[in-house]
């Protein structure tokens, strides 16, 4: 499928001014000018003699845009696309400094190829050389940085942003989520080392941003021998943006590096999202799909490298693309809402597949509306506009993805606003307390209120962009999911500069559907089962490499009783003594609308007290006569204590009268007295809670992107012919020890919640109308519904 | 020089220079890849250092002590030199490999990346790892004695991610 062209995207006067060129230098000897670039049927020249010291040529978009053509062939010489000579670098190899870091930007042709070195920094090498791919990086990497990097000083140095400032002060702008000195604390790189760019990788059909290295690698279209990846600035930006993205998300927890442990390695890191289909890994790639548009504001990417068969997958960023399909609109009703066009593929629209890239469309196509809103309602250039949207990501991604749990560098103590506490952070940051549409749009929108609808500095000079702006924007995107700004975060105490919150207009919600919680039950129709085990040793090895070097999961999230082989995995698809199993939980949307971002979980939680159930929580089981204990209330203070925040799993034991269920705990206990079973043959001799059955951790969501109304997952994301395919995020993962007997029952406290969900996020009780509930209550029941599954342990 | 020749030599230096801009310009990307000997000077803010990890004979024979230095020999007094900035010798090196290797035998680890020395002679290493589908890299905090690994990170992320699809078991 081959796009067409917006007339608004046509490059014109690009051939004809090539023509001219070319006619001019066939007859005038001057065409050797070392300034000019020689152009004719074979093209620009671009030699080192047509460029100045310091200079090169580049395509200066891709070569789609580029020609105008939207049929451009792949043997399209793209010599005859090279622009003007721009400046590249004065230095002898494509490398950059950045404030705080020295050479935080390399660019080399591959892994473990030094960077070339060019004695005469003229840059001009013809287009096909793997020279002319790393200054084409280079060049479009660094403009990214300069825009990026300098409307961040410029922020800083205009007092737009103020982090030295304690937000309680008149002359604070807002309270920011960035840190203080965050350029001299290296917070705006990878203080550990700089980023280093192969643009011309030896890796087939794609791209990638690798976090723990800190590299970029641009492949090659193995279909098209002169495609690669570094001719398409849009995939270098895309790429790219992930990186700012991870910086982003970092500067906080890189500045509380650098003020705690600078001279060792930085580790204590956040990641937007999973490999596996979740929200925030969407997010990640709307976000680095907007970096795009943050360039060149144009709502395309990819046309060159990703847009012509059979690869396919150019992605728009707006609804007037002609990719989409009909009734996709820049308007009220037509916009790409969440969560119907979740799983919506802009090049193949009958595919129902789970897949980020094309989950993140929702956000890439609500920020480029924003931008053009404010431009519009402000007056400003559209740049203007999409720098003061890159300005709003920054805040917001500092602070969710902040560890330290501040959110604020005026935050101190014992309080905290964001991801509980740096104990729980990582933990609540992934998997309890997620980023999800709504959690990012809410902290978005509170950023987006504080610069732009402030009454006196704000940045939007005409003083037109109000909340209900914000609000009626965000609410044809489907995503006004919140009540209130949440300005006093989720901390057990509010800011000084927050004690309440503003709510939105309620009236603004037109599209945007809050679903009561109860309406995600478990499956109960008799014509499908509740659970699904996974339990083939194939999958199951293959699964777990994959969490192993997806970083989701580590060798000690696995037993050490597990053998390396996963022997004892039979396949016979139900739970058995020694097995590592995936569990799929059959949850069902009884309502009557799409529910998005719909998760159950399997990490600890506070469900008992005294190392016994609560029998008093909404699934009023177990009562107290099969082992329940009444618990007292949840609180800030008691939610992590050691007796109640236990292990999902839990065991029936018979002790002659009556059938209880135990924890772990306790039946570990019971075990030791009767058959003398030892903390070494519990699944992690340390911890006799999980002894028996355990959630691993890392593994322990099962993340399902919508279930339609009225059905379950099985039915929403099946293809034409009925079938569905899991991957590894869509189911949970649970160890079982060898020493289990044959014919114990087993009962799993599970916990599921969505992104659209009224009660999932809001408290009535809170003495705020339309405030979120605290980080803390997310440890126990009120934001989630309790979904119990059992199943006996098999041979 | 009348006209047809004055046509004719313009020609002629437009195809002179041509053919010397297609000569210089002659080197292309699918030439081969020569891999620089030092990858140290990728980085120098930051000491890197590579290798491939040992076939399943090769760890044998480390084991067994047949050849200790076998997949290292090529790389040579260079890489000896590298090494001594984590504070290893090649023997040092070769024993921390194995180790890293058998303690963390979940891990189908392809290849190891020294990058930094952290104190108390903790290593961060950069693991290249395999699956059925594709490379990921992880780094990671290793005790260079033991060969544990303390601490994982990072992640890649893939324009096109490759995530295995999981088939609906038979019962």
């Amino acid at each position: 499928m081959v796009r067409k062209l917006d007339k608004n995207t046509m490059l014109k006067t690009r051939p004809l001014k090539l023509l001219g060129t070319g006619l001019v230098c066939l007859f005038i000897s001057s065409c050797i000018n070392p300034r000019t670039g020689k152009t004719g049927e074979s093209g620009t020249s671009n030699s080192k003699s047509s460029v100045a010291a310091g200079y090169g040529r580049v395509l200066k978009d891709n070569p789609i845009i580029l020609s105008g053509n939207a049929s451009l062939s792949e043997d399209y010489n793209l010599a005859k696309l090279l622009g003007d000579q721009v400046p590249i670098t004065n230095n002898t190899t494509l490398t950059r400094d950045c404030t705080g870091q020295v050479e935080c930007l390399t660019v080399v042709e591959d892994e473990n190829i030094e960077a070339f070195i060019n004695s005469d920094k003229r840059w001009g090498y013809g287009v096909y050389t793997t020279e002319f791919l790393q200054i084409n990086t280079f060049y479009h990497i660094n403009k990214v940085m300069e825009k990026f990097y300098g409307a961040l000083k410029n922020n800083l140095s205009n007092n737009l942003v103020v982090p030295y400032l304690n937000p309680t002060l008149s002359n604070s702008p807002y309270p920011t989520s960035l840190p203080m000195d965050l350029f001299a604390k290296k917070a705006n790189v990878n203080p550990d080392r700089g980023l280093v760019a192969f643009a011309d990788c030896n890796y087939s059909s794609n791209a990638y941003f690798d976090s723990g290295r800190f590299v970029l690698c641009f492949g090659y279209d193995p279909y098209f021998d002169k495609v690669k990846f570094a001719q398409d600035p849009t995939i270098i930006y895309h790429e790219y943006g992930h990186t700012l993205v991870h910086i982003m998300l970092n500067m906080r927890n890189a500045a509380y590096h650098f003020d705690t442990t600078p001279n060792v390695s930085f580790t204590n890191k956040s990641d937007l999202g999973t490999f596996s289909y979740d929200e925030a890994g969407a997010m990640n790639e709307g976000l680095a799909d907007y970096f795009s548009f943050f360039i060149n504001q144009r709502a395309h990417f990819a046309e060159w490298a990703l847009g012509r068969d059979p690869i396919t997958s150019s992605r728009p960023m707006k609804e007037d693309d002609s990719l989409h399909a009909s009734g996709i609109e820049p308007d009220e009703a037509g916009r790409l809402s969440y969560p119907d066009f979740l799983n919506y593929d802009a090049n193949n629209h009958s595919s129902k597949a789970e897949v980020r890239h094309n989950a993140g469309m929702i956000l890439s196509h609500y920020l480029v509306a924003l931008t053009e809103d404010i431009a519009s309602k402000c007056s400003i250039s559209k740049s203007t506009s999409s720098t003061i949207v890159v300005q709003l990501i920054n805040e917001t991604l500092s602070e969710l993805g902040d560890l330290t749990s501040r959110g604020n560098d005026f935050y101190l103590g014992s309080n905290y606003s964001v991801n509980l506490n740096p104990t729980f952070a990582k933990e609540w940051f992934s998997a309890v307390n997620p980023v999800t549409y709504r959690k990012f749009a809410q902290t978005f929108a509170k950023y987006l209120k504080a610069v732009l609808v402030r009454n006196s500095v704000g940045q939007c000079v005409s003083g037109n962009y109000d909340t209900d702006d914000i609000e009626t924007l965000l609410d044809q995107y489907g995503l006004l999911l919140f009540r209130g700004y949440n300005e006093n975060g989720n901390g057990v105490n509010s800011p000084a500069w927050a004690s309440g919150i503003t709510t939105i207009n309620p009236l603004n919600r037109k599209k945007s559907e809050l679903i009561a919680k109860n309406l995600l039950k478990i499956e109960s129709r008799s014509t499908f089962s509740k659970i699904t085990i996974f339990d083939d040793r194939t999958t199951i090895t293959s699964t777990i490499d994959s969490l192993l070097a997806q970083n989701n999961i580590t060798q000690d999230s696995l037993s050490a009783l597990t053998p390396a082989n996963y022997g004892y995995n039979n396949g016979n698809g139900k739970i058995s003594p020694g097995e590592i199993v995936g569990i799929y939980v059959n949850v069902f949307n009884d309502s009557n609308s799409n529910m998005g971002g719909v998760r159950v979980l399997a990490n600890d939680w506070a469900h008992m007290e005294n190392n016994k159930p609560c029998s008093n929580l909404s699934d009023a089981y177990p009562t107290l006569a099969q082992g329940g204990t009444t618990c007292s209330s949840l609180t800030a203070t008691n939610f992590s204590n050691t007796d109640r925040f236990q292990p999902v799993c839990m065991i029936e034991y018979n002790n002659g009268s009556s059938t209880q269920l135990l924890s772990q705990g306790e039946y570990f206990t019971k075990m030791k007295a009767e058959s003398g079973i030892l903390e070494k043959d519990c699944l992690d001799p340390l911890n006799t809670k999980t002894c028996m059955i355990r959630a691993i951790k890392g593994a322990s969501t099962q993340s399902l992107s919508k279930i339609g109304p009225k059905s379950n997952w099985l039915e929403t994301i099946k293809n034409d012919k009925g079938q569905t395919s899991f991957s590894s995020g869509n189911l949970m993962f649970f160890e079982v020890n060898k020493n289990l007997p044959f014919g114990t029952n087993v009962v799993c406290r599970l916990r599921a919640t969505f992104t659209n969900c009224d009660e999932c996020s809001h408290d009535a009780n809170s003495s705020f109308p339309g405030d979120d509930y605290k980080d803390w209550q997310y440890a126990g029941e009120a934001p989630f519904n309790i979904i119990d599954i059992n199943f006996q342990i098999s041979d | 020089m009348n006209k047809k020749n004055k046509i004719f030599f313009y020609i002629t230096v437009v195809i002179v220079a041509s053919a010397v801009i297609l000569k210089l310009n002659s080197k292309t990307t699918s030439s081969p890849k020569i891999p620089h000997p030092n990858v140290n000077q990728i980085q120098p803010k930051d000491t890197e250092l590579t290798t491939s990890v040992p076939t399943k004979e090769e760890t044998k024979a480390v084991d067994s002590n047949l050849d200790q230095d076998k997949v290292l020999k090529e790389k040579g007094s260079k890489f000896e030199e590298e090494l001594k900035k984590f504070d290893m010798t090649i023997d040092q090196f070769n024993e921390f490999r194995v180790k890293l290797i058998a303690k963390n035998y979940r891990y189908k680890i392809e290849e190891i990346k020294l990058l930094k020395l952290n104190p108390k002679g903790v290593l961060e290493v950069s693991l290249k790892l395999n699956t059925t589908q594709t490379y990921y890299y992880i780094n990671a905090l290793v005790d260079k004695k033991t060969g544990i690994i303390q601490k994982t990170w990072g992640q890649t992320r893939y324009e096109f991610p490759q995530d295995p699809k999981i088939t609906l078991p038979v019962n």
